[in-house]
């Protein structure tokens, strides 16, 4: 019997609510939106019966209800502006209010990292960020995205590779619009 | 750097420093979300039973839905099936008698007439399918694009179909003359020539040679040939190009060929000006109509792939999807292709475009 058989859905909310708000600013979510997905997410899990103890980690299987919709919540914003949109991004990774000790730097690099999440398409940046950032194994992400296992190591081989190019070329461009209003927002 | 997947990138020391870093930021818990006064909310919404969302609905929807099309798709299958087997069991001899009556007209050739979208699109919406009458609409809008774009050609395609009958005749003279060349100066008749090339012709005719008992053989031969084979049915020649063949070959085909590789040439720059009609018309409308100068690129792209225009067509594309809101495509699309081209004369109004998510003034 595993730690997580007997979790409410209070517990679960409690434990796996900031994985979820995170992995949701991960995938693009503004820091307005992501209180609701999050309510979203759960109210799912919650009618769906909840989490059952299987192969899958309450932090897969959240992730797997917080992608579809993280999907639909980008489907609706795809008319903003890509500045308004690393804005939102930006304030989701810190307050100052709230977390003080959050520097400058692990602002700038938050930020520069969505801004690279984002030249992923969906189907892409769910399997890196599940994998890379989340520590996923790829077997489970095919499994919880009911994906093949092969389409799950092609997918992360493709991510990773626009992953390198796009942080390569924002890293070679400094002094574009780009990289001087990361610089501001971050200083 | 490897593709090892079970090596995470940010673990991987042949990745550079500063992606790892990158990496190692995302890792980090940073949301500094509420837990106590979200679950107080969530907690609230249980109690009150509050609706699932509209894209877990869908879901639900969505299979609901597809047993519904399952239901209005396998009668009419099992139907068409009943039917296919029983035309299938009737006697070979009423075949074509039944079939007769149940085929209908033979369907006439398609026109260039287009179906006007006024009188299509009312209909299919009261029957409800506006998937189809946007489809319907969309085909439309393409083939008006390219219709625009072949008159803003019209000169390009005169020129174009001008020299492509030429070039055909000429390419059917020269291989005739070469037939008639290679054939023995016996071989006179025509039937017998046309018989020697078709390899699938059972009458004898050796070293030109017709035997004159199988003169009426050869005959209804021949129109058994032409009956079976289309190569036999072309029209038969008159004797002068087969004495002109026999004059001077050489020099007719060495004008033929000069013919032809001026006529290429003609060809040649037309597609070239046709070409940049097309980027031109597409960098016109790009501000009022970015789907149709989209369109117009992509339509190039496919039409004259790997040009000394294709770059240019590209960023154009690009602006376009810029314009078109589709600012995430662009960037994806953008930033190899401005590693490519880093200083062409656009680079820096594409950098801006894809920065800003706007069209710069050119």
């Amino acid at each position: 019997m595993s730690e997580w058989s007997h979790l409410d859905s209070a517990e679960l909310f409690r434990r796996y609510a900031p994985f979820v708000a995170n992995f949701l600013a991960r995938m693009g979510v503004a820091r307005s939106d992501v209180d609701d997905l999050v309510q979203e997410v759960f109210l799912v899990a919650h009618r769906g019966g909840g989490y059952a103890p299987g192969p899958a980690k309450p932090t897969t299987y959240l992730a797997s209800i917080a992608f579809r919709a993280a999907t639909t919540h980008r489907r609706k914003r795809q008319t903003r502006s890509f500045v308004k949109l690393a804005d939102d991004v930006v304030s989701t990774a810190g307050d100052d209010r709230n977390s003080p000790e959050r520097d400058a730097d692990q602002r700038r690099q938050l930020a520069l990292l969505d801004r690279v999440l984002d030249a992923l398409d969906n189907d892409k940046r769910v399997v890196f960020v599940m994998a890379e950032l989340q520590g996923e194994s790829v077997v489970a992400i095919a499994q919880v995205l009911g994906i093949p296992v092969d389409t799950a190591y092609s997918r992360l081989r493709a991510a990773r590779k626009v992953f390198r190019e796009t942080a390569e070329a924002l890293r070679l461009e400094p002094n574009s619009m780009f990289g001087e209003r990361l610089q501001r927002v971050g200083a | 750097m490897t593709d090892n997947h079970d090596t995470p990138m940010w673990d991987d020391p042949q990745e550079s420093s500063a992606l790892r870093q990158l990496l190692r930021a995302g890792r980090v818990e940073n949301s500094d979300y509420d837990v106590e006064r979200g679950l107080a909310r969530h907690l609230a919404q249980l109690h009150s039973g509050a609706q699932l969302p509209a894209w877990a609905a869908q879901t639900t929807l969505q299979k609901s839905a597809s047993w519904s099309l399952l239901a209005w798709l396998v009668p009419p299958v099992i139907s068409a099936g009943v039917v296919g087997a029983w035309l299938a069991l009737q006697p070979a001899a009423q075949a074509p008698a039944s079939l007769g009556n149940l085929v209908p007209a033979p369907v006439k050739a398609p026109t260039t007439q287009l179906i006007e979208p006024a009188a299509v699109t009312p209909a299919s919406d009261a029957l409800g399918r506006t998937s189809e009458a946007k489809e319907v609409k969309r085909v439309l809008e393409d083939r008006e694009a390219v219709r625009e774009t072949v008159e803003a050609n019209e000169h390009a395609n005169v020129v174009t179909r001008t020299a492509r009958p030429a070039a055909r005749s000429n390419a059917g003279r020269r291989a005739r003359a070469t037939r008639l060349d290679d054939a023995p100066p016996s071989a006179t008749s025509y039937a017998a020539v046309a018989q020697s090339r078709d390899s699938s012709g059972s009458t004898s005719v050796s070293g030109g040679v017709t035997s004159a008992k199988s003169a009426n053989e050869e005959s209804v031969a021949t129109k058994a040939v032409a009956a079976v084979s289309p190569a036999a049915q072309e029209p038969a020649p008159s004797p002068a190009p087969v004495e002109e063949a026999k004059a001077k070959p050489a020099e007719r085909r060495a004008k033929e060929e000069e013919s032809a590789s001026a006529k290429e040439d003609e060809v040649s720059g037309a597609r070239l000006e046709r070409e940049m009609r097309m980027l031109a018309v597409a960098q016109r409308v790009l501000t009022e109509d970015p789907a149709r100068s989209l369109r117009l690129c992509r339509q190039g792209e496919s039409e004259f792939r790997g040009s000394m225009f294709s770059a240019e067509r590209k960023q154009v594309a690009l602006l376009a999807l810029v314009q078109l809101g589709k600012v995430e495509q662009a960037r994806r699309e953008g930033i190899p292709f401005l590693r490519a081209y880093p200083n062409a004369p656009w680079s820096a109004r594409l950098r801006v475009a894809l920065s800003t998510g706007k069209l710069p003034n050119p």
